[in-house]
């Protein structure tokens, strides 16, 4: 793959399959942005963890916390980032593809 | 004179660029279908490059037989059959969605390219800039 691609998930993996959807059609060098009801999938306890286990993948600290997620119910390789990061992580990629 | 330049360095730009547009929802329930075509046609005018993807429910928005007149809309797929006037022709279709919802390739309003989620993901990859409705 010649780009790389900025995906960002804004609906939670428990009512909506658009997580499932963004993975089916991300690259492997691509990555994963979850913010606003999109950080439910940054949790251990839904279907597709185990596939976003294997993709860089980022959370909104901000909505994270706004829904009363705790840390340690997240999954480790995911990394909570601030509104700085995220316009940051818009420049570093080629493309972003929202999933909503 | 200056402005002339910027002007056909903003042409320039934009010209040629490969645009690729996501369509992901179903028509009527929400305005993203209508939307999405208004801006492809729109950008197609400009010499962008257009590809066109139907992925998830947004396959229903390929089914022929529409008839939006009672719900008082325009009725989709007689809209989207004007693609053809606009040298529109990369129009992809996700194989696997077609499946998961049971719709038949004779089920649909004009002729598409139908593509395995992993062609569907070489093509995203392709693209100069990605519109999502």
């Amino acid at each position: 793959m010649n780009r790389h691609i900025l995906h960002t998930v804004n609906q939670s993996p428990f009512t909506s399959d658009t997580l499932a959807q963004c993975l089916l059609y991300c690259g492997d060098d691509d990555a994963i942005l979850l913010l606003e009801n999109g950080v439910y999938g940054a949790l251990t306890s839904h279907a597709l963890a185990a596939q976003l286990a294997h993709k860089t993948c980022y959370a909104m600290t901000s909505d994270f916390q706004a829904r009363g997620l705790l840390k340690q119910d997240h999954q480790a390789h995911i990394e909570l980032i601030d509104i700085h990061q995220f316009v940051t992580l818009t420049t570093q990629y080629d493309l972003v593809q929202s999933w909503y | 004179m200056v402005v002339a330049d910027e002007q056909a360095l903003v042409a320039d730009m934009i010209k040629n660029k490969k645009v690729g547009v996501v369509l992901r929802h179903a028509p009527y329930g929400n305005s993203f279908a209508q939307e999405a075509l208004d801006a492809t046609l729109a950008m197609s005018l400009f010499g962008q490059e257009m590809t066109v993807i139907f992925l998830g429910d947004g396959v229903f928005q390929l089914l022929k037989h529409q008839q939006a007149a009672d719900i008082h809309q325009k009725t989709f797929s007689k809209q989207i059959a004007v693609f053809e006037h606009y040298d529109i022709e990369r129009i992809f279709v996700c194989t696997q969605s077609l499946a998961q919802r049971n719709i038949s390739p004779e089920s649909l309003c004009i002729d598409v390219i139908g593509a395995a989620p992993a062609e569907i993901k070489v093509i995203l990859h392709e693209q100069d800039t990605l519109l999502s409705f």
